[in-house]
């Protein structure tokens, strides 16, 4: 059953109560949490960079892209880039969304919750996707840079990714699916607003 | 809501990627951070004498173990989200500008606690602490932005209805 939009008050310290309670569901189940947006990362990664991408290794909640690409290890021995991600880092917007809409409770949220957390799994893909491509690109540049062919440009649209995808689409997204799924809360405090300059 | 969503988009992809450049690296990122561990430093010795600060490293002589305050740990994006938001809400520019103020110092005040409990949280079990650096207290500064610019909208609307509101008629 819906619920109508509460105070401001009431639904923080809701939102706050369900993040607790959709932590420690999500906690236990990282490992699964990110299957789908790394093998989506991986699918991409295959599809864009053919040529030195044979595939994704899963151990746990970290995510190893296995290349072709030659580099000297510390060392000096000469191997694979594999670079590591743990993908969990951009997966934390899937309690956070299931926070907010359970504390705000729209009209069908029962389908609106799991539509919403499969919209998440492309940003957390571009995160991974990023953080691999970091590795590549800037911390073994020197050394993959014939390889690859990345150029300044592409280094610099790395890093930007890289950085967009780790400080801003893990915490922005889930908020804004959860406005698109439910503006109530939002109504309620332009309502409380206007009703407040009314008593004035 | 798709032009809110347009001018936000925008003023945000704006700003993050202006932050991102090396003079605003240097004149403010850098120079916010290491404030930011110098008054953290200051809050925690008021209660603890043990605690030991250089640069952005924040230490506890005891057990030696610390935290380091780096970029991404200054909530100057979780800023930059409050400020896109509040500047695509047509309303006046005074408006806009104490909503940035007021906000952005709420978000500080929140990410100053933040600091302090990761500070005694890593003494007491790093696991714990990686839970709450990486995933918690993440989304609840996003929490706090959200609950802060829905404040903000309401204080807006009151005062727009209170402008608006018809003058008494003279008897």
């Amino acid at each position: 059953m819906a619920r109508t939009a509460g105070t401001l008050k009431g639904f923080f310290v809701s939102a706050l109560l369900w993040l607790m309670v959709a932590l420690a569901v999500w906690y236990p189940l990282r490992h699964w949490m990110v299957l789908a947006p790394a093998w989506l990362a991986g699918q991409v990664m295959a599809v864009v960079f053919p040529r030195w991408v044979t595939g994704v290794q899963i151990e746990g909640s970290m995510q190893v892209l296995v290349t072709t690409l030659r580099v000297w290890s510390a060392d000096n021995r000469l191997g694979d880039l594999a670079p590591e991600v743990n993908g969990l880092v951009y997966a934390y917007g899937a309690p956070l969304l299931a926070a907010l809409l359970l504390a705000s409770r729209p009209r069908r949220w029962w389908w609106k919750l799991p539509a919403g957390l499969l919209v998440l799994v492309p940003f957390q893909a571009w995160g991974i996707c990023f953080t691999w491509l970091l590795q590549v690109a800037v911390v073994a540049g020197e050394q993959t840079r014939s390889q690859t062919r990345f150029g300044p440009w592409e280094t610099n649209l790395v890093a930007a990714g890289y950085q967009f995808g780790f400080l801003i689409l893990p915490t922005l997204v889930p908020v804004l699916l959860w406005l698109a799924f439910d503006r109530r809360v939002l109504a309620g405090a332009m309502i409380e607003g206007a009703l407040a300059a009314e008593s004035r | 809501m798709f032009r809110f969503l347009g001018i936000f988009l925008l003023v945000l992809l704006a700003l993050f990627l202006a932050e991102l450049t090396p003079p605003v690296q240097r004149l403010v990122i850098v120079p916010w951070t290491a404030f930011l561990a110098s008054v953290t430093a200051f809050i925690l010795r008021l209660v603890d004498s043990n605690v030991l600060a250089h640069g952005n490293v924040l230490q506890d002589m005891r057990s030696g173990s610390g935290i380091i305050i780096e970029a991404g740990c200054n909530a100057v994006e979780a800023c930059i989200m409050l400020a896109a938001a509040v500047f695509a809400y047509p309303t006046a520019l005074l408006s806009r500008m104490a909503g940035l103020l007021v906000g952005a110092v709420a978000v500080q005040l929140v990410n100053l606690v933040r600091i302090v409990s990761l500070f005694y949280l890593v003494q007491w079990s790093v696991p714990a602490f990686e839970f709450a650096h990486l995933y918690l207290w993440q989304a609840l500064i996003m929490l706090d932005v959200v609950v802060v610019w829905l404040l903000w909208l309401r204080w807006v609307t009151r005062r727009q209805f209170a402008a608006a509101a018809p003058v008494p008629a003279p008897v």
